[in-house]
This record gives structure tokens, sequence and C-alpha cells, in this order.
């Protein structure tokens, strides 16, 4: 009786330890299941914290059912959910290059753009067509993002497609395909991109001269040089620039031959390039404050103002004294930036010489004032009294306000 | 009528321009991310991705240096601040962080360099004044410590932990009378200042005043029971007044 009993409870044992057993697996695996199913709804919750964090959590699970909803959350309206979910898709990794890539045909540039960004992460090669494919896209995210991600792969396949982004109409574009060539190519980027500077397309003359100035590869200069003069004025800036960059004296002169470029920004980029040269440009900017047309005068004066040596004080004093209006208001303002008390001297002689035109001894008393220098305040009240000349007087009264502290009796003007 | 069109106009070229975003910017926010969620080596590869792109980003330095530094690569962390430093003197994160990292590093010259930096970008900060009073300390330089602290305490004269620091300074000069008062106001200030109670214990220990050094502890200890500095001290004082029992009570409890 007693070993039936215990026989019986053995029994009920030993069934409940096998219904245990069986369902232990599917228990385990609905929990699982239930897992991924909760995070999957969390990504609709209304609150934004709780999304994101459903996010990270299906990108650290690896579930690929949750690629699909994680796309989707690229959409999502809050700018950390969507980071979330691009970081989940980088965290499952290979298999979301499919689907990223299918996404990238998205209608939405959003999606497509994120899509890139988390493909450049994944960093694997499947993703190099698609990407290159969507590098002529109508949207210019869409386009630096699949350029930025071409970058993180360095598949030497996206070479055509990555020079065609070179000449991309949108500069920020332009400057990422520079940057993923650069990545790509390595050390050939710089030989690369200097037989660019030769293209039809003057636009991609354009990145190849903007990606060369940062690449900052001396073995530019002479390329770059040559385009200094291209017909397009974009590239002849760009070029400037990029010399700038390289910050090689060689192109001191050259860059000194564009000072009189008819276009604004281009004058604008070689005033900047021959500043960053620096010391080493100033001997031959005083020549040409000397030797040129009164554009490339005007040009070299403030680039010598800005390089800011005390040995172009005598030239440039001699620039205002000989040079157009333009001149004389260039050199002014390079003199006040390097030394004003050694300049005062020769403006304060020039404001009191009546032999000196009018109009240059209005411009030495408005030099004057912009040294800001208390020993001009005699000569100035000088002038202001007993010129002969109205502008004169005009010009030294308003010098006198810049000074400071001086009262200007408006009858003595 | 004309500026509500106008208005919509912008938002919707606002909206339209809100998703582009500069890549190394947008690599370190999600690098910032992966921070956060404590995944710090790929954070750091992030960090990296962003410099490549933009070298000049200095908020990614200075996120990649406290990374570096939550890594312990602390050589690592040391030169990415450096290179935010470099890229503009005036960040004050950046040398907050170096100041932490040569702190970590025990290289308290260099760290005080760093502090020296912060307190000239802003000397309104007395953070920065007790920072760089500590590290003074550390170096054993009382004296300036002094200088240092006294300028925290006259930004915030109840700065509690400047003034627990000069007592600290006091202590080492042996004006232990000093150090009583500064401790006192400290605790005026902040009852619960468990330090305060235990370095006035040591005080009056170097007064020969047991008794109340004692004491002193027991409030240390009242705050915090398991504190084994305090109960360390007063271990001492109670082997100096022959209380051996108790000390050997203590010793068990430690």
């Amino acid at each position: 009786m007693v070993t039936l009993k215990t026989n019986g409870i053995l029994g009920c044992a030993l069934i409940v330890m096998l219904i245990i057993a069986l369902a232990g697996p599917a228990f385990g695996q609905t929990r699982e299941k239930a897992g991924t199913e909760e995070l999957l709804q969390n990504l609709s919750h209304r609150d934004a914290k709780i999304r994101g964090e459903a996010a990270w959590a299906l990108g650290k699970s690896g579930d690929v059912k949750a690629i699909d909803p994680l796309i989707k959350t690229l959409q999502d309206n809050n700018s950390n959910v969507r980071e979330w979910a691009a970081l989940a898709l980088v965290k499952i990794g290979r298999p979301s290059i499919g689907p990223l890539s299918a996404a990238l045909q998205s209608k939405n540039d959003s999606v497509k753009w994120q899509a890139a960004a988390a493909l450049g992460l994944i960093n694997d090669s499947n993703a190099t067509e698609a990407l290159s494919s969507a590098l002529p896209s109508n949207n210019s995210t869409v386009r630096y993002w699949a350029a930025a991600a071409l970058g993180q792969i360095k598949d030497n396949r996206s070479r055509d497609a990555l020079i065609s982004a070179l000449g991309d109409g949108n500069e920020t574009v332009r400057e990422e395909a520079g940057w993923a060539l650069r990545s790509t190519e390595g050390a050939g980027a710089a030989d690369l991109l200097i037989k660019l500077l030769k293209d039809d397309d003057p636009k991609r003359r354009m990145g190849a001269a903007q990606s060369l100035g940062i690449l900052a590869d001396v073995k530019a200069a002479t390329a770059l040089i040559e385009i200094l003069h291209d017909r397009e004025p974009g590239v002849r800036s760009q070029a400037a620039a990029a010399l700038g960059q390289l910050n090689d004296s060689l192109a001191t002169v050259p860059l000194i031959g564009i000072l009189g470029d008819g276009e604004e920004q281009v004058r604008r980029e070689a005033i900047r390039a021959l500043t960053a040269i620096g010391r080493p440009a100033t001997e031959s900017l005083i020549l040409a404050l000397n030797e040129s047309d009164n554009i490339t005068q005007e040009a070299a004066a403030e680039a010598l103002g800005q390089i800011g040596e005390e040995r172009s004080i005598e030239p440039l004093i001699w620039a205002f004294k000989n040079g157009d209006p333009r001149v004389r208001h260039a050199a002014v303002t390079a003199l006040a930036g390097i030394n004003r008390s050694l300049a005062v001297p020769s403006f304060i002689q020039l404001l009191g010489d009546s032999n000196v035109e009018s109009d240059r001894r209005a411009d030495a008393a408005f030099a004057l004032g912009e040294m800001d220098d208390a020993g001009a305040r005699g000569p100035l009240i000088m002038a202001l009294s007993n010129d002969k000349d109205s502008n004169v007087r005009m010009s030294a009264a308003r010098a006198l306000k810049n000074i400071g502290n001086t009262s200007v009796p408006e009858y003595s003007i | 009528m004309k500026s509500i069109l106008c208005f919509f106009i912008c938002i919707f070229i606002m909206s339209s321009f809100s998703f582009c975003q500069d890549a190394s910017i947008y690599y370190d926010n999600l690098a910032g991310k992966l921070v956060s969620a404590k995944n710090l080596s790929e954070a750091r590869d992030l960090f990296n991705k962003s410099l490549d792109q933009n070298p000049s980003n200095i908020d990614a330095w200075i996120h990649k240096g406290n990374a570096e530094k939550a890594l312990r690569n602390l050589n690592a962390s040391i030169q990415s601040f450096n290179r935010a430093t470099a890229l503009n003197s005036k960040n004050a994160p950046a040398w907050s962080g170096l100041a932490d990292v040569y702190s970590q590093k025990r290289d308290y010259a260099n760290a005080t360099t760093a502090a020296t930096q912060l307190t000239r970008l802003d000397p309104k900060n007395k953070a920065y004044w007790l920072n760089k009073g500590i590290l003074q300390q550390m170096q054993g330089d009382f004296d300036n410590a002094t200088l240092d602290l006294d300028r925290a305490i006259a930004i915030d004269a109840k700065y509690k932990d400047a003034l627990y620091r000069k007592a600290l300074s006091e202590l080492s000069a042996n004006k232990t009378d000093q150090a009583i008062e500064l401790l006192d106001q400290v605790i005026a200030i902040d009852g619960k200042y468990k330090l305060a109670y235990n370095a006035r214990g040591q005080a009056l220990e170097m007064q020969g005043d047991y008794k109340r050094a004692i004491a002193a502890y027991d409030r240390a200890l009242q705050i915090d029971a398991k504190w084994s500095l305090a109960l360390t001290n007063k271990m001492h004082a109670l082997l100096a007044t022959g209380r051996q029992k108790e000390a050997a009570d203590i010793l068990l409890r430690i």
C-alpha cells in the first residue's frame, strides 16, 4: 500500500517534471517573442523616451524582425528616437543592408539620408552600389550622405560616382564627395584630384581644387597655380583658396597676379591666401604696390595690412601719396593695423603741406582719425582752423571726433 | 495675412532644412547616445569618425576625451582635450577635462596648469578656485592653496567645501584654533558634513583634547557609521586615552 502510494507520488512528480520540461522551451520562446513584440509596440509609444529605448533594445537584440519597423522609425517626429533607430540598425549590422538599401529608394528624403548614413556606419561594401546609385538623387542632403557613407566604406568601385559628385551643384556635396574620394583613394587621392583639375566640368574642377586645398599636399601647388587663370571665376577663386591652405610661398607671385582679377571673390581669396603665406609674401606685395594697376595696389595694400610687417609701412605711405582714393583708403586701413605711431608723423606732414592736393590732405586727415593717435590732435585742430579747403576742414573735424574728447566747433568747418 | 503667410513659408523652409546635418555633428550625436548607453568603445569609434570628417570639431574632441577617460585611456584622453584647447584656448570644458584627467594620473602640476587656465577664463567661478586650491594642496603647497581658497570664499562666504579645504591648510600649519573655527563654520552651514567633524576631531587631537576629539568622531560616525577613516581616527584617540578595549572593538569592526 505504502509502496503503491510512494509510486503514485513519484509518478505524479515525474509527470509534472515532464510537463515542465516540455513546456519550458515553449514558455521561453513565448517570453522572448513577447519581449520583441513588446519592444516593437513600444516603437509607437507616445513617450519619445520609451520609443528611443525600445529602438535601441531592438538593435541590441539583433532580431531581424525589428529591421523594417526600425526603418519606419527613421520617420519619427523626435530626432532622438530617429537617432536611436539609426544606431539600432547599425547595431544589427549586415542583415540591415538589404532593407536599408531599399530604403534609399523611399519617397521620404529624411528616411533616405538616414538610411545612407546607417549604411556608411555598417561599413560593408555590399552597400556600395546602392549608395553610388543614390549619389545623383534630387535631394542634396541625400547626395551628401551617400557621399559620406561611401567615404566610410572606402570601396574604390565608388570612384566614378564620387568623381561625378565632385561636380555637384551644391558646395557641401562637392566637399563631402572630395572627402570621400580622399578617404577612398588614400595616398593616390592627390594624383587623382590633380588630374581632375583639367576636367571639362568647371564644377568638378572647383571640387577638385577645394579638396586639394583640404588635402594640403604641396605637390598640387603647380597644378593649382595653372588654374588661377581658369575661365570660370569659381575655379579661380577655389584655386586661390586652396593655395592659401597649401601655404606654399611658391604661389606668391601667381597669387599677386590675380589680385587685379575682375571678380571680387577671386581677389578676396587671393588676399586671404597671400595673408596665409604671410611674411614670405611681403617683399613681392611691396613690389606690387609700386608696379601694378590700382586694383592690384589696393588688394596688395590690404594683404600687407593683414600680414602686418613694419617694413611695409614706408611703401604703404608711398602708395598713399601716389595712389588713387581707393588705394589711399586701403593703405590707411593697412597702416592703422600695423603700427599707428610709426605712420602718424608722415600723415601729419602731409596734412600740413599746402603743396599737396587738397583731396590727399583730406585723406591724410581721415588717416589720422583712423590712427586714433592723440599726437595728431594739434595738427588736426590747425587744419580745422586754417586749411583753405572745406573738404580738408570737414575731414579734420571728423578725424577729431574719432580721436575723441575734442569738441569741434561747428562754425570753424 | 501676408505676414502669417510669410511665417508659414519660413517654417516650411526651416523644417525642410532641419534634417540636413553635418556628418561630423551627426556622428558626434550618435556617439553621445552610445556613451549614455555605456557602449564606450563603440562610442569612441564614432567620435573618431566624427573627427575624421571634421578635425576642427571641438565638441567631438571633448566628448572623445571624456569617453577615453571613462575607458581609463588617460593618455588618449589628454591628447583629445589638448586638441580641443589647441583649437580654442578658451574652451572651459576642455581645460576642465584636462585638469580632471591629470588629477586622475596624479600629475598635479599639469592638473594645476589646466585649473589655472580655468580660473583665468572665469575668475568668478568659485568651483574653479576650489579645484585649483585642492590641487595645490595635493602638491603640498598649502600657502598658495589658501590664496585660491580665499578667492573661492570671497565669491561665496558660505562655500562649505572651500571653508573645509581652507581648514585643512590651517591644520597643516598647526593652526588648530583657526582650523576649528573654519570647521565650525562648515558645520553651521551643513550639519551633515561628516568630513568637517572628522577634521575637527583631528584638530582637537592635535591640541591634546582627546575627549572632545572622540566626541567629534562620534558625530561623524552618527552620519556614516561605517566610515573607516573616522573609525580609525576614533580608535587612535581611544588608544591615546588608554581605552584599549573600546579601541580593539573598533578594530574588529573595521
